[in-house]
């Protein structure tokens, strides 16, 4: 796998240098290498999400955080777990990829534009896609994410708690957390649980499947 | 790694930070279950991690190497700028213009009272030739 170092022109975090402490780029590789294959599961979750918009192809955005933090242009800050600096590495870089891509010019999809994208070879998806199921994907990439949810959650058919559901969704975009999420709701602590695991498997099934640009 | 609370929150949405969360609550098996249940592969999603690592931690260290060797190069060329290697003949004539001249008595060899012996001399030419001496300001 060919790599390219890219340069690194963002400054390494939104805090003032002298506000937090940083691990040492050693003890950073140690914890790459030390890569559980859960750990390894769950950042590729991850991946699969926050690399929309940003114009790369799956595992691109995974490999550009873990380079940039094995070469020391990441620091890793003591009061976070590695895995949730890892995560905020590759928010960072697909913040500025998204940025980016807005002032190019953009590329106006259409059937023959997603047939000339679309990945040979996926290695995520287990089932094979059809050509209209990758241009709705393609279309649903330039909405925001809670409308795709949203849609996506009406046209689902018998879905229980639909309503609670939506109001989940909804409550979650906008920051509710504990107590508020769950009078914006109406539900208690234990159906909060449930819904919101309920609502985790809808959304990594909704978005994306592959990944598609 | 339950309720992980992500310290910055930058230019996302809420829902996609609140979706982000969520995965990292997930037991493996949570996880695994919910991608066999969208059509995806978990064990290639694992797959690529662990590989994607292992190129990326290679790749770093040559990187690394890379960066030493031209720092080094770099450190070479500039301190030998200021280097003049001396030679046997340079070095005999500094030694007879030591011994012409009214030498204290310390600059000899004690052993040998107040002359230094001529395999001496020669260790002490040796020796001379084989340092790297920075070469004074202003002196020939």
């Amino acid at each position: 796998m060919e790599l390219e170092i890219q340069v690194d022109d963002e400054v390494d975090a939104s805090t003032s240098l002298n506000e937090r402490e940083y691990r040492g780029v050693e003890e950073a590789v140690a914890a790459c290498r030390d890569l559980s294959a859960d750990e390894g599961l769950k950042l590729m979750a991850i991946e699969a999400r926050l690399a929309e918009g940003t114009g790369r192809a799956r595992t691109e955005l995974f490999a550009e955080a873990m380079l940039r933090i094995a070469l020391g242009k990441r620091r890793w800050p003591t009061d976070v777990t590695f895995i949730a600096f890892f995560v905020m590495v590759m928010k960072s870089i697909a913040s500025h990829d998204r940025d980016r891509r807005k002032t190019e010019n953009t590329v106006e999809y259409d059937e023959n534009e997603v047939e000339r994208s679309r990945l040979p070879d996926n290695p995520f998806a287990s089932n094979d896609e059809n050509p209209e199921a990758q241009l709705i994907a393609a279309e649903d990439a330039k909405r925001p994410f809670l409308d795709v949810v949203l849609e996506h959650l009406d046209s689902l058919e018998n879905l229980g708690d639909r309503d609670e559901m939506k109001l989940l969704v909804m409550g979650l975009d906008d920051d509710l957390r504990g107590k508020d999420l769950r009078d914006a709701i109406g539900v208690d602590q234990s159906q909060l649980d449930y819904l919101k695991k309920k609502l985790r498997r809808i959304m990594i099934a909704a978005y994306p499947k592959g990944y598609r640009q | 790694m339950k309720n992980i609370k992500l310290a910055d929150k930058m230019k996302f949405g809420h829902l996609e930070d609140a979706y982000i969360e969520a995965i990292l609550d997930a037991s493996p098996d949570e996880l695994r279950s919910d991608l066999l249940a969208a059509g995806e592969d978990p064990d290639a999603y694992t797959r690529s991690a662990l590989e994607v690592r292992d190129s990326v931690l290679l790749k770093s260290r040559r990187a690394k190497l890379e960066y030493a060797k031209i720092a080094a190069a770099d450190f070479r060329v500039r301190s030998s700028a200021t280097v003049l290697p001396i030679d046997r003949e340079r070095a005999s004539a500094a030694l007879k213009s030591i011994f012409d001249k009214d030498a204290p008595q310390m600059m000899l060899a004690a052993r040998r009272g107040t002359n230094l012996s001529e395999a001496d001399q020669d260790a002490l030419k040796d020796a001379l030739a084989a340092l790297k001496v920075r070469k004074p300001d202003g002196e020939q």
